[in-house]
Formats: C-alpha cells, structure tokens, sequence
C-alpha cells in the first residue's frame, strides 16, 4: 500500500474511532443494568487498523485514541484505565490473528475480556484494594459479549471493504 | 513485531506502576513478661524479618532477665538481685534498670504516688493470694504491716547504684517494665531499618509508620467483653490497664491486680483505662497511675505528657480526654 | 473456517468457564460473618473508616455519599456519571468492596483490629 493512502486511512480510522469514542460518551452504558460496562465501538476501528494495515498501525490508532480520549474528556485515571485495558487487548489480538486459528469475533470476545482485566487491574491498584477480584467474573462476561458485539461489526466491515475493492472504497467515501 | 512488543510491555508496566503490596509478616513470643508479644511488620522479605524478629525477640527476652523479680540469671544483676541485695548496700544494675528505676520515681512525684514500684511487699502478698491453688484474701494486719514499708523515698539511687534505706522494702516493675522494654524493642527494631511495624507486649502496643492499607487498628476491650471501641494510631502507643486482666474472685467478689498505693486494695475508681501517647513507657506509666486517679487529676496529668486517655467507670460510663476521640474510629 | 469457528468457541467458552471457576471460588471464601469497620480510601490513602454497626452519612469530598444503614454500607448518591457504585448492592461482609472508578474512592469492609488492648 502507498504511503499516502496509508497515512489517509489512518486519520481516518483515528477521526471514526474519536467519534465513537464520543458517541459512547454520550450514551452510558449502565442501563443494560451491569455497571461499569461499554460496548467499547471504538476498538472496531482499532481492528481494522490491525487487519486492513497491520499490528504498529493498529497500535497507532488506538494510542491516539486513547490519547484524545484523555484530552477532550478525560481525567488521568481514566487515561490509565484505558492504556492498560487497550494495551492488554492489543497485545491479545495481535497474538491471536497472528496464530491465524480464530475468526474475527472470537478474537474481538477475547480482547474485550482482555480489556476489562486490564482495567480491573489497574483500578486495583489505583485504589489499592485487592479484593477488587471478586467483580472480575462479571466484567470478564461482559467483556466477552461486547467484544463478540464488536467482532462482528468488524466481520461485516470487512467483508463490505474488500467487496469494494479494499481501500480504494474507503478513499472515496 | 518484537520491538513493538516491548513497546506494549513498556505501556503494561506504566499502567500497572510496577508497585506491589508490600508484605504482611508475623511472630509471636510466648515466654517474654509472663504474656504474649505479638510482632508484626510490612515490607521487607522475609528474610530482613526474621533477622528483625530475631533481635527483638532477644531483646524483650533480655529486659525480661532484667526486670523479672522472681528468678535469678547466671551472671546477671536484676530486679530480683536488687531486691535481695539492696538492704545490705549499693548495688549495681544494668543501666536498663536503673533509667527504669529513675524514672518510676519521677513518675511516683507526677502521679502524687498514684503509681509506685516500691510497693513490692503489698503486691506480693497479693500475689501469693491470686495465685494459690484456693485464691483467699490477705490478712488486714498483715496488708497494713506490709504497708509500712513501700515508701518510695527510701530507694536511693545515686551514680548508677541502687539502694534500700529500709530493709524490708522491695520493688514491682509490673507497671512500667512491660511498656519500658516494647519501647526499647521498637528503637531496636526501627534501628535495624524496619518502618511499618506494631510490637504488643502483653498489651502494650507500641506502632511505627503504617499498614500499606492505612493507619494500625487497635480494640479498646469492653470490661465485660467485646470491642469499646477501636482507635487508629500511626506511630503512637495504646496501653490498656484494666480490673478484667488479672483477677481473681472470693465469695463471688473480683479482686484484680492493680493495687492502690493509698489503700492497698484493688483500685475501684475505674474498670479500665486506656491511655495513648507517643512513648510506650510513658503510656504504661500513665495507664497504671490513672488507673488510681480520679479523672480530674487523671486528665491534668495525661494532658501534661501530651496523652489522651479514656476511661471506664464501675457501670461501664465512659469518659474521655478532649483529644482521644480524635483516634477513635 | 470450520475449525476457526470451533476454535472461537472454545476460545470464548474457555474464557466463560474462568469467569466462572473464580465466581465459584468467590461465592466458596466468601465470609458469611460481618464485618466491623468501613473502611474508606481516596486514591489509594486512607479517608475514613466507620463501626458498621452505626448507622452514619458520610460525604466523601463531594464524589460520593456513603451510607451505613443496619449493619450495610452502600452508596447513596454519587457525582459520577456512571453511578456503578450506586448500583452496587450494599456490602457488609469482610473484604466486600464497593468502588468508584472516577474519583478512585474505595469503600472496604474490614475485619477485626489489629489488636486488641
């Protein structure tokens, strides 16, 4: 891929990823009645970095994110809460696409329980209250159903991508 | 990939701070002051504390020798030593015992001979009395003839040597040694680099730093059982003098061991008093000496050593210095 | 794409069956006696703590109001817009924790005192 096209898909996937950032601000999560869940939309764009360019990109995208994340909106606990879970679940995908037997939303299930670990750890820590352990259960399933969520959207993305001709669709539009 | 890797790992130790709780260690010493000595420290490995709880643990076991009035030690000079040996002339003890000796007698002016180690023969009459296979009560003629001899101006201590104006004297350190050597087990201690840790002996808890979850926790004991109260200290000392302690009962009556000078009977103003101030010696000091004070002294004095105490009354009332329920929880 | 579909299933019910080996062994260690003191920490320091036994209110720097009613604590009202530690139900055994992310306060029941005098 040419540099160009490579640079413009990356702000663009950042720019996508920013929004949804913000759309999820806007709309919390807690009335599904778990506390302390998020679909996590943003990470679609962070996986398709990894799959339409590669895991240093992917890796890009997601530190912008969470990088802007923490300057329009949030504290500093919140920026290291997600540092923590994205890095996590980052590492996990590249792991699992790497390996080459998972489909998409099996990998997107495992980074989202991954993610929420990672968090879980670090509020652990911050708080320093060990016996935070004891939500890990819920925030693992509930991980696992939204990152299944977001594979899928992920799977459908693809495949509407590559119809197109791959990145050339996404230049146009 | 692989420098990529390490760029996430860099990001995982970030996030996590690297910072591991730091370790809970304990030890407990039964054969120290006639009671249990609880040790407890944060941080460090375990090595560090076992050459930590090893010293300190000698330590109390040395001060013990010292100050035990009722057995004798190869080659040392105690308590016991003093008592036997002191009518007879100068005697020369561990500088340990002697600072102890110096201060119960600054201790006995303070208190207006509230607190008083010279009351040797009056304790041990109780003594025998509490620990006799059937508990009885001392013969009045007998209390008041013992009595006559704890007169804390009689001990003279001069450049080091200690000795007895009147024959039939002898000294107790129960009031002060226990809190005296906790204090001299926690300097050992913080000299030998510990910096969180609790030291309890027999109740005298002496604590330094914190618990990496917040300030240390101590139950102030109900007299009649169960928790008073719980204060939280952070380099404070808690000492507890209550009637609960040691006792023993005649008829269906509780006589406990804490003798008041003036009638040489169980002291009854209180049940229990609970004193926290900065030295462990000091508290020991004060808890036993409030313990025979009524509270308007009693506070004048724990104020004048930037103490706060609180006190249990015969029907469980409470009453405070204005500080203590700044420590309670 | 067979086996990639058994493999994802194995992967996600692999991560389920963790999930629920560890709210097992929660549920098994979980103290059923109560706790005696609440212990409250503000980013990681120690904030106050409060017998459990009283009933009390107490206003955690304006991130959150903390309530002891009949031996439980819970979280009254907080700032927060994610109100987790609101939904949370009220804690009252040893260890049992309630926390709230965005102002890192943590609620902790505690046991016992160190010691006892």
């Amino acid at each position: 891929m040419k540099k160009t096209r490579r640079i413009a898909l990356l702000g663009l996937l950042v720019a996508v990823c920013f929004v949804l950032s913000y759309i999820e601000f806007l709309i919390p999560f807690t009335s599904l009645g778990v506390p302390g869940i998020k679909i996590g939309l943003a990470n679609v764009c962070v996986m398709a970095a990894l799959w339409l360019l590669g895991p240093v990109d992917a890796a890009a995208v997601n530190l912008a994110r969470i990088f802007l994340s923490w300057l329009v909106f949030g504290s500093f606990t919140g920026f290291l809460y997600s540092l923590a879970g994205g890095a996590l679940s980052l590492a996990l995908m590249i792991l699992l696409k790497k390996s080459g037997r998972f489909s998409p939303v099996g990998i997107s299930a495992a980074a989202g329980a991954a993610h929420n670990c990672g968090q879980l750890f670090v509020a652990a820590v911050l708080t320093n209250t060990a016996a935070l352990w004891y939500y890990l259960p819920v925030l693992l399933l509930c991980g696992l159903a939204a990152g299944a969520v977001n594979g899928i959207i992920l799977t459908a993305l693809l495949s509407r991508l590559h119809r197109g001709e791959g990145t050339d669709n996404v230049e146009k539009s | 990939m692989r420098r990529f890797l390490a760029l996430i790992l860099c990001f995982l130790l970030i996030s996590s701070g690297c910072e591991a709780a730091p370790k809970r260690y304990t030890a407990a010493y039964a054969d120290v002051f006639d009671t249990v000595a609880d040790f407890t420290v944060f941080g460090g490995t375990q090595e560090d504390f076992d050459k930590v709880s090893e010293a300190v643990h000698s330590e109390l076991l040395r001060l013990h020798r010292i100050f035990d009035i009722y057995n004798e030690y190869d080659g040392l000079v105690n308590a016991k030593t003093v008592n036997d040996n002191a009518a007879g002339g100068p005697v020369v003890p561990p500088a340990e015992l002697y600072e102890l000796l110096e201060s119960a007698v600054l201790w006995n002016e303070r208190s207006g001979g509230a607190l008083n180690i010279a009351l040797g023969p009056v304790l041990s009459l109780w003594h025998d009395c509490r620990e006799a296979e059937e508990p009885y009560l001392p013969d009045p003629d007998l209390l008041s003839e013992c009595g006559q001899h704890c007169d804390i101006s009689e001990l003279i201590l001069s450049g080091g040597s200690v000795s007895f104006a009147d024959p039939e004297m002898s000294l107790d350190l129960g009031a002060l040694a226990k809190g005296y050597a906790a204090e001299k087990a926690a300097e050992l201690a913080e000299s030998l680099g510990c910096e969180h840790f609790a030291l309890s002996v027999g109740g005298n808890v002496v604590t330094r730093g914190e618990k990496p979850t917040g300030m240390w926790e101590i139950g102030i004991a109900s007299p009649d059982g169960g928790i008073l109260t719980t204060v939280r200290v952070a380099g404070e000392c808690v000492v507890t003098s209550g009637d609960y302690q040691r006792f023993f009962e005649v008829d269906g009556v509780r006589y406990h061991h804490i003798i008041d000078p003036k009638t040489l009977y169980p002291a009854s103003l209180w049940r229990s008093v609970t004193v926290i101030c900065a030295d462990s010696a000091d508290a020991d000091a004060l808890s036993t000496a409030l313990f025979c004070m009524d509270f308007e002294s009693g506070s004048a004095l724990a104020e004048k050593f930037g103490a706060e105490a609180l006190w249990v009354g015969p029907d469980g009332e409470t009453k405070r210095t204005e500080g203590f329920s700044d420590y309670e929880v | 794409m067979r086996s990639r579909l058994r493999n994802d299933i194995l992967l996600i019910s692999s991560i389920a069956l963790a999930a629920a080996l560890i709210f097992a062994a929660g549920a098994i260690f979980r103290h059923t006696k109560k706790g005696e003191t609440v212990e409250v920490t503000l980013g990681g320091e120690h904030y106050a703590s409060l017998p459990l036994s009283q009933d009390a209110e107490l206003d955690i720097e304006g991130l959150c109001l903390l309530k002891i009613e009949n031996g439980e604590a819970y979280v009254a009202e907080a700032v927060c817009r994610n109100q987790i530690c609101v939904r949370h139900r009220p804690i009252s055994a040893p260890g049992e924790v309630i926390i709230c992310l965005p102002g890192r306060v943590a609620v902790r029941i505690s046991g016992g005192p160190d010691f006892v005098v």
